[in-house]
């Protein structure tokens, strides 16, 4: 079946397509001079796709953002903790770490005597 | 190379967190039981409030997305760190630390099963926290 969509394609200007045969012509250098994604195909077929190692990396840390953001606004818990949080810290109700310390050693020494 | 420190501060709710873990690895630390998973779970948030979250720490690697964008995160598994922050003022603030992992992502996809994306898209966009906007706008 069709994906009927009314949203525009998105078409990436730095995906290049071409054929299998292109892989024997790629070593090191030219690997590490890559500007472009390419999908290689075969009869017009697509098999692979090779992207730059970096590129790789932040679809990957992308992904993982998009995948916890989504599971904290879906989750009741969680989005309530984390509205809890920003609630307190737009209304100013921030202390220090170094108060928050100092304060748990003065009870340790307090509970010692 | 030392990471530049910024002044860390914790919300009422990321105290509360940091003092119950503290308390904890405490009680088992004075009975001599160091390696106790108490105190090692504290030791992994000490070390993100005093090293980790200092390198770097508004690195968009570290960002959440979409409406959360603003908001960084530091995990060490179970302990999730979530700051925001400035750069320019050396501030970080911890909104949130939580000492247990995010459900898998199966479990929340099961529920979206047989939802088209665009379904997905709008329902998440409804769930879309309100206080953010006065957040962003602190730090701008």
């Amino acid at each position: 079946m069709p994906v009927v969509s009314n949203v525009a394609p998105y078409i990436d200007p730095n995906v290049q397509h071409v054929g299998v045969s292109k892989l024997r012509g790629l070593n090191a250098s030219k690997l590490s001079d890559m500007k472009r994604t390419l999908v290689i195909q075969d009869n017009d077929s697509p098999l692979a796709v090779l992207v730059r190692y970096e590129q790789y990396m932040a679809i990957q840390e992308q992904i993982k953002s998009l995948k916890e953001t989504i599971q904290i606004l879906t989750d009741e818990n969680e989005k309530a903790a984390m509205d809890a949080g920003l609630k307190e810290f737009s209304e100013g109700r921030v202390r220090p770490l170094s108060e928050v310390k100092a304060a748990s050693r003065v009870k340790e020494k307090d509970g010692q005597k | 190379m030392t990471p530049c420190k910024h002044t860390v501060g914790l919300t009422d709710a990321a105290q509360a967190t940091y003092t119950r873990l503290q308390c904890l690895a405490q009680s088992h630390l004075a009975r001599g039981e160091t390696a106790n998973s108490h105190v090692a779970i504290f030791k992994k948030l000490e070390d993100i409030l005093e090293t980790v979250i200092h390198i770097d720490p508004f690195n968009g690697e570290r960002a959440l997305s979409g409406s959360l964008a603003q908001i960084f995160r530091v995990t060490d598994d179970p302990i999730r760190v979530y700051y925001c922050g400035s750069a320019d003022q050396k501030i970080i603030t911890v909104i949130r630390i939580a000492d247990s992992p995010l459900r898998t992502t199966n479990e929340f996809l099961a529920k979206w099963k047989g939802q088209n994306n665009e379904a997905i898209i709008s329902n998440l966009v409804r769930m879309l926290p309100d206080t953010l906007p006065s957040v962003v706008s602190k730090f701008n």
